[in-house]
């Protein structure tokens, strides 16, 4: 395995061919031994769903010796090392996030379980019935990569985008579903709401789903979705 | 302690986008946040080296079209980047030039002539509220808000200048670009064919831009590479999307992403970039990582060396 430039002040790696959660728990592994070992050198690290892309200052720390710094790590024994251990889909790490699954929040709801040949009881209950992995966050801040949505749900995005998604609004494309924090454009499933807020900067990480963990979506009604905060 | 919120400028005209810019926010790419900042970081640091402020000091940074201010106290200003006629109370003022305003004074900034991005540098710098660590404005993200007609903006309160410069910058004659970038990403997955050809073609900026990046236009770049996993974008990279006109991306990219990447361009000449009007020529040429760390170094160097020409003292 190599790093390779990633422009003047990155460097990335490519650490399996196909994602899995065990890939993303070794990329967070590794991302924290390596901003450890780098120190001052380290300004920002973004995971993908293959690879982990480092930011380095090389003015003032120089390219060879980072270089060299990273060719010493073990991967293997690091990324083994915490596998399993941060991160569990048993109950208590789950994050669960309330959803409103309703026609009057989520204009492609009916759509997508007519086009699925699925009545919306059957649609919700297997939306709602597993647990997810945030395999990336990206697009806008808090905006999380979820996987992998049952194949009897997967549907390609929209051939013309939205050019706005309310906050909140649980969308699905391909065997991905997500969350939108805040009024956005977009191109996915819009399926149910969610009323919890999924990105404020003053909290520490500003993200409620972080890369590695596991999600849960769990209907709700009207009232609880108004008693939650969530507007109609 | 007090951040003064007693010396404001007001803003009367923003003229296209007036937004606050720093050096940028850094360490929450994975949470979805954008680095952001000045997006033309040359003239973003020469205005802060040019009213002695650090060089991760706020300005604000005005797009294309004209901007007016008052100024609630004595001070030292700095207007860089695009190239505008610039008044102080109606009175006709030079570019990269440390200035002193009174309180009261009115600052013009009028259309730029040549250029995008013009930076307005203040003394002890802007003090709006911090978000993440940095003051850059994302509005995508509402993070931070663009500038408005009746606005205030609270600046260091630390007065003027003691000694005033002037920055005599060689005029810019950029009628072609050539963008210097380091092969990467999805190069391997590309031919050499291709990458020859993506290094024989002109392309020229196009209509499309804004402050996450610039679109070229140009025969379409066939990369040949369909199914990517998205993975972390990065400052000045060369995304190819399927009809094959590169985008080079900029401070406010998209954090991730699943278009293949030939590479990315230097931060230098993404600054360039940035400044170049639609229509002008722009070619790529790669440089390996040691030769980019070699130029970064001599820009870096050539910046702290800036022979800043003193006018006068100004008190």
């Amino acid at each position: 395995m190599d790093w390779t430039p990633a422009g003047e002040n990155a460097l990335r790696l490519v650490l399996s061919e196909h994602p899995s959660p065990s890939t993303t728990q070794g990329l967070v592994a590794l991302q924290q031994e390596i901003r450890e070992l780098l120190g001052n050198a380290w300004i920002d690290s973004a995971i993908g769903y293959t690879t982990l892309t480092v930011f380095i200052d090389f003015t003032h720390y120089p390219r060879e010796r980072v270089q060299r710094l990273l060719a010493s790590l073990d991967i293997a024994k690091i990324t083994a090392r915490y596998a399993g251990d941060f991160f569990s889909s048993n109950d208590a790490h789950v994050i669960a996030l309330p959803t409103l699954y309703s026609p009057d929040v989520a204009p492609d709801l009916l759509s997508l379980a007519e086009h699925k040949g699925l009545s919306l009881e059957e649609l919700i209950a297997i939306h709602s019935g597993q647990v997810y992995f945030a395999y990336a966050n990206g697009f806008a801040p808090g905006f999380s990569y979820l996987g992998e949505v049952d194949e009897r749900l997967a549907v390609p995005r929209l051939a013309t985008p939205r050019r706005a998604v309310p906050a909140g609004s649980v969308a699905i494309a391909d065997r991905q579903t997500a969350v939108y924090p805040k009024v956005s454009p977009g191109g996915w499933h819009i399926i149910g709401r969610c009323p919890t807020l999924l990105f404020d900067v003053n909290a520490t990480p500003p993200t409620l789903i972080n890369i590695g963990q596991w999600v849960r979506f769990e209907p709700i009604d009207c009232e609880q979705f108004v008693a939650l905060g969530g507007e109609l | 302690m007090t951040e003064s919120t007693l010396n404001q400028l007001i803003v009367s005209d923003v003229g296209l986008l007036a937004v606050v810019q720093d050096q940028g926010r850094f360490g929450y790419l994975d949470s979805g946040i954008t680095q952001g900042g000045a997006i033309d970081g040359f003239a973003y640091r020469l205005g802060q080296r040019l009213v002695g402020n650090s060089l991760s000091a706020a300005a604000i940074e005005i797009t294309l079209a004209g901007f007016r201010c008052c100024f609630s106290h004595d001070t030292s200003i700095a207007v860089t980047g695009a190239d505008a006629a610039i008044a102080i109370d109606g009175h006709d003022k030079p570019m990269n030039t440390t200035l002193f305003v009174r309180s009261g004074s009115e600052l013009t900034i009028g259309h730029s002539q040549h250029g995008v991005y013009s930076y307005l540098s203040i003394a002890g710098g802007v003090r709006s509220e911090p978000v993440l660590g940095s003051r850059s404005v994302v509005m995508r993200d509402g993070i931070g808000a663009n500038l408005c007609p009746g606005d205030s903006v609270p600046y260091g309160d630390i007065g003027p200048c003691l000694s005033a410069y002037q920055y005599a910058a060689p005029p810019r004659t950029e009628s072609q670009l050539n963008l210097r970038y380091i092969p990467g990403f999805q190069t391997e997955l590309i031919s050499n064919a291709v990458v020859d050809t993506f290094h024989n073609t002109r392309f020229s900026v196009g209509h499309n831009r804004d402050r996450m990046g610039i679109r070229l236009s140009g025969p379409a770049v066939n990369t040949g590479v369909s199914k990517l996993w998205s993975e972390s974008t990065c400052l000045g990279a060369i995304q190819i999307p399927p009809d094959g006109q590169p985008i080079v991306l900029l401070a406010d990219r998209q954090t991730v992403g699943g278009y293949p990447k030939l590479g990315a361009v230097l931060s230098v000449d993404c600054a360039r970039l940035s400044q170049a009007s639609i229509g002008t020529p722009v070619k790529f040429t790669a440089v390996d990582p040691t030769e980019a760390d070699r130029i970064l170094w001599l820009v870096k160097n050539y910046e702290a060396e800036l022979k800043l020409a003193k006018l006068r003292s100004s008190l």
